[in-house]
């Protein structure tokens, strides 16, 4: 009887082991829908964000089109909000890197300007989010929601 | 006899912490009975001194606009620190209420701990609303070609601006940020960023874009900290390094735009506004640089932001407000 007991012991142990196996992750190399993406993200925040041209991408935070294969700027910053984000895939790892360091950039930009003046947006930028995927990125600050939100879309598309 | 003692001693301690825990009654407590009972204009009377009055505690204006004074006292009304609960029905100034939008508010004065109240009623019409004075020009000198050698410097007012998105200001670019001032550009508080790069000096951010033309609007920032003779000597220090780092770029000085009334703040008020406007243009026309005067067609009938370009009751323009602004610029710049 002791053995039986000892054999559904062991048995029971490695079900249990079973579970302890690796969630499924989503690809690290899996194609975005970007444009669906982006929507998602706004939706969540519930805010439409205007959408910015290359032009205006490269001159105020300096994404030029050779580092980015494809390239979904928005934001709505003023003087009373600020949602902004990013959406990138980079043309390779070198571009991705560039990219990452501008939107590093981009935020201390934020913090500079908003420290003494604005404590919405200065809160926004302390808990933007910068994640890569692949060769994606994903920058985030926002006065609507939260960006972890909005990072975990990203991350689990 | 020493348990006595002792038991003496005991209640002493304990009617001695008692009393110490009595209620202190202080302005704010008094403030916050009167806001629980609604009876603001009665209890004022007993917390302050006789110099220090109001003419009248309870007020009707009937139309947008309409100013009264409810101060005459000793006490110079500008040494009286003024407000109003709801600067969307009223505004004050030295004492001075003016009708604002339709509602009830109540106007404090406070001077050291004194404080007095008056309950304000605004019978402001339908249709009175703050609607602008002068309407936007329709005439274009420029298309939007001429701003692609352009760069827009500015505060928080020029943000909303740098994120129009209609493409009528062509390629121009923009180094703008919330906070900024002309006293921030000469001692280098802020640095700037151009095409994620940071810039210590302001001016070698603006040679870094390349631009042929300048377009800088400031002072929010600077005449309640320089005043207005102050600030206009920090644009002398700036305009000389711009001009020493870019020599050859044409500079546009943009008017300050209106605050909207009822949400002036220490010396950023409307008339400072007209005064400093009315010295920059001076300053621009004698220094070599064009001014397009944009604060105009942004007013109301009060002298402030008018309230569907007014996007905070403040000094933030609406989308509204951008096209104006854009239409004005378009307007003027080719003179």
């Amino acid at each position: 009887m002791k053995r039986i007991v000892a054999l559904l012991l062991a048995v029971c142990c490695l079900f249990a082991l079973c579970a302890c196996g690796e969630a499924e992750k989503p690809e690290k190399s899996k194609d975005l829908d970007l444009q669906a993406l982006s929507q998602k993200m706004q939706e969540k925040l519930g805010v439409t964000i205007p959408e910015l041209n290359q032009n205006m991408a490269l001159n105020m935070y300096g994404l030029t089109t050779e580092d980015c294969a494809e390239m979904l700027v928005y934001s709505d910053y003023d003087a009373t909000k600020c949602n902004e984000i990013w959406l990138i895939k980079a043309a390779d790892e070198a571009a991705l890197e560039q990219v990452k360091t501008l939107a590093q950039s981009r935020v201390d930009s934020l913090l500079n300007q908003s420290r003494n003046y604005n404590a919405d947006v200065f809160a926004a930028s302390e808990s933007a989010r910068i994640e890569t995927r692949g060769l994606y990125l994903l920058l985030v600050v926002t006065t609507a929601g939260e960006a972890d939100d909005i990072a975990d879309l990203f991350l689990n598309a | 006899m020493k348990k006595l003692l002792s038991l003496l001693l005991a209640l002493c301690l304990c009617f001695g912490l008692l009393a110490a825990c009595g209620e202190v009654t202080d302005i704010d407590d008094i403030d916050r009975e009167q806001e629980e009972t609604g009876e603001a204009g009665e209890t004022t009377e007993t917390t302050v001194p006789a110099t220090f009055e109001l003419d009248t505690t309870e007020l009707t204006l009937n139309s947008l606009g309409e100013t009264a004074v409810i101060y005459s006292g000793e006490i110079p009304a500008g040494d009286i620190m003024w407000y109003s609960d709801d600067s969307s029905v009223a505004g004050v100034d030295a004492g001075v209420v003016t009708a604002l939008g339709s509602g009830s508010t109540r106007i404090h004065g406070l001077y050291g701990e004194q404080r007095l109240m008056c309950n304000v009623k605004c019978n402001v019409t339908a249709g009175s609303e703050r609607t602008p004075i002068m309407a936007a020009p329709t005439i274009e000198t420029v298309d939007a070609s001429f701003f692609d050698d352009a760069v827009f410097v500015g505060d928080s007012i020029s943000l909303k601006l740098s994120y129009d998105t209609t493409g009528r200001l062509g390629n121009a670019q923009f180094l703008v940020q919330g906070s900024y001032g002309v006293g921030n550009a000469i001692h280098d508080v802020l640095p700037t960023s151009y095409r994620g790069q940071t810039y210590e000096n302001l001016e070698d951010a603006i040679a870094a874009t390349g631009a042929k033309k300048l377009f800088i609007m400031m002072g929010m920032n600077d005449i309640g900290l320089y005043g207005i003779d102050g600030t206009i000597e920090n644009w002398v220090t700036l305009l000389d390094l711009i001009r020493d780092a870019c020599p050859d770029i044409q500079i546009y000085i943009q008017s300050m735009t209106p605050v909207w009334t009822g949400g002036e703040v220490g010396g950023l008020t409307n008339p400072n506004v007209n005064a400093y406007n009315v010295k920059l243009r001076a300053f621009a026309q004698q220094n070599g640089c064009g001014f397009i005067d944009i604060a105009p067609y942004m007013r109301d009938e009060t002298g402030g932001l008018a309230t569907e370009y007014c996007s905070d009751n403040y000094v933030h323009v609406t989308e509204a407000g951008v096209d104006v602004w854009i239409k004005v610029l378009k307007a003027y710049a080719g003179y």
